[in-house]
């Protein structure tokens, strides 16, 4: 059993043992899972207020499905984004919100109207970003791409060894995001499942994941209901769920801290269990031969 | 001796070594603490001693159960622990008449005795359900309500050992304790069985 680091997000404080739930809430008619579910704004408040009632710490939004697709520019990915943050924060004044983009530009305007963390989905294709994202006092999610393009599939990647990409890729930008001003428990790290790497690649930085984890960085990781689960178990979108949780049970046990899902209570239940397991968390209500 | 006497739980559910989240036992040993409190305030004093039964499942080498239970509880209501008198949980009643009476001898002290009645009171209960267990139950209650130190002695060990009621040979050390006490009266008593076992709070005191 591996335990993270501690990190910050929004006004909150959390300990290297602290296990934490993002909602991916989408502004998006495309995505892959959802497939538009919450492309209405009213439809994706009330997505918001689902999660925050299941138990979720902190939401991620996003305006621009990760896979190939229509075209989405800065413009149009802040109308999608920018008034709906807007919105969530008058709700939730206390919710801790993520936007997920790789643009500076967008990540300006969802900061200024109060985002909390900026989740930069592609590894760091836009250089400008942690500047802005440290001007704000905000977090940062960097991830491992390989170097791709953002919304492009990896096709006929190979690394001599991905954990060590992962980790090299990692803490280059960990370090730069710190000398550009963001605050050091504000860094998270994402190996990024399936970006950059087929399932292989996906099951081996799953398998060693506490080789990231204990570099001293809180790690997030991003599993729910991937292509990498799908092809473990030959399932579809749709019927990942158990293989999603499995995956989240392995990742928690190797000392990752945060958790982006579409199901919130299910993975609340599996990483409350984790915690309770690692005693991290005492049993809800204990009385089977104490009584 | 003039003290009182107090029944306490044994449920290790009252530790805070096995809380979990929710407390399962937060009002059982709350009234425990308010009884011990009431007696110790009762007899003006901040010490007691413990009688409590060693236990019938020893594995390894801690205190026993109750020991760690009743000084738990007491510690609670901010009152001392000055001894424990630990009686095997099947002590034959000669060996806990004999034991009360060597209590009974020396100077006035408030006894706190931790002692639970039958584990086997329902299909979900540690011992599952033996129809016995309530009419059992019911005789140690009508005692204890009647602070009959005669009646508790007549408790039958061998029905005890079966019915899992782990609070017989305390209660009966307590009652040689009491035997003979002018003015001997129950001022209160609880009972609960949340989870198949009885648990008694109760205070008995003299005047």
């Amino acid at each position: 059993m591996t335990r993270g680091a501690p990190l910050r997000l929004g006004r909150r404080s959390h300990p290297a043992s602290a296990r934490l739930v993002m909602a991916i809430v989408n502004r998006t008619p495309d995505s892959f899972y959802d497939r538009g579910l919450t492309w209405a704004e009213d439809a994706a408040l009330d997505r918001v207020r689902q999660v925050v009632d299941e138990g979720a710490d902190l939401v991620d939004i996003g305006g621009i499905k990760a896979a190939p697709g229509v075209e989405v520019d800065a413009a149009e990915e802040k109308q999608r984004v920018v008034g709906f943050v807007e919105r969530v924060r008058a709700e939730h004044p206390d919710l801790v919100i993520s936007v997920d983009t790789w643009r500076a530009e967008v990540a300006r305007a969802v900061l200024k109207v109060g985002a909390d963390v900026v989740n930069d989905a592609w590894g760091g294709a836009d250089p400008a970003l942690p500047e802005v994202v440290a001007e704000f006092g905000a977090g940062l999610v960097l991830t491992h791409t390989g170097g791709v393009t953002p919304r492009t599939r990896p096709h006929r990647i190979e690394y001599d060894d991905v954990v060590a990409d992962v980790r090299q890729s990692l803490l280059r930008q960990a370090e730069r995001a710190v000398a550009a001003g963001v605050e050091r428990e504000r860094v998270v790290i994402d190996p990024a499942h399936d970006f950059g790497k087929n399932t292989w690649h996906s099951l081996e930085v799953t398998r060693r994941l506490h080789e990231l984890t204990s570099l001293g960085w809180p790690v997030l990781v991003s599993l729910s209901n991937k292509d990498f689960v799908g092809e473990a178990l030959d399932r579809p979108v749709g019927e990942r769920l158990t293989g999603t949780l499995a995956a989240t049970a392995l990742c928690a046990w190797h000392g990752a801290q945060v958790y982006r899902v579409h199901e919130v209570p299910q993975t609340r239940e599996v990483l409350d269990l984790v915690s309770v397991v690692a005693g991290d968390l005492p049993p809800a209500r204990t009385v089977r031969g104490l009584a | 001796m003039s003290g009182s006497l107090v029944v306490v739980p044994g449920a290790p559910l009252l530790l805070p070594e096995y809380t979990g989240r929710a407390d399962a036992g937060s009002a059982l040993r709350e009234r425990a603490v308010q009884a011990i409190g009431a007696a110790t305030d009762l007899d003006g004093t901040d010490r007691v001693v413990l009688v409590v039964a060693t236990d019938r499942e020893q594995r390894g080498t801690r205190s026993p159960l109750g020991q760690r239970v009743g000084s738990h509880l007491c510690g609670l209501a901010g009152v001392g622990v000055d001894g424990v008198l630990v009686v095997a949980w099947d002590a034959p009643v000669a060996e806990c008449r004999a034991l009360g009476e060597h209590l009974a001898g020396r100077p006035a002290v408030t006894l706190v005795a931790v002692a639970d009645g039958s584990a086997r009171r329902g299909e979900k209960a540690p011992g599952h359900l033996d129809p016995r267990a309530v009419v059992f139950d019911d005789d140690l209650v009508a005692a204890l309500r009647a602070a009959d130190p005669a009646a508790l002695l007549d408790l039958d060990p061998a029905l005890a050992a079966e019915l899992l009621a782990h609070g017989r040979a305390p209660l009966q050390v307590a009652a040689a304790a009491l035997a003979g006490r002018g003015g001997l009266h129950c001022a209160d008593l609880e009972t609960a069985d949340p989870f198949g076992v009885l648990y008694v709070v109760a205070r008995l005191s003299a005047a």
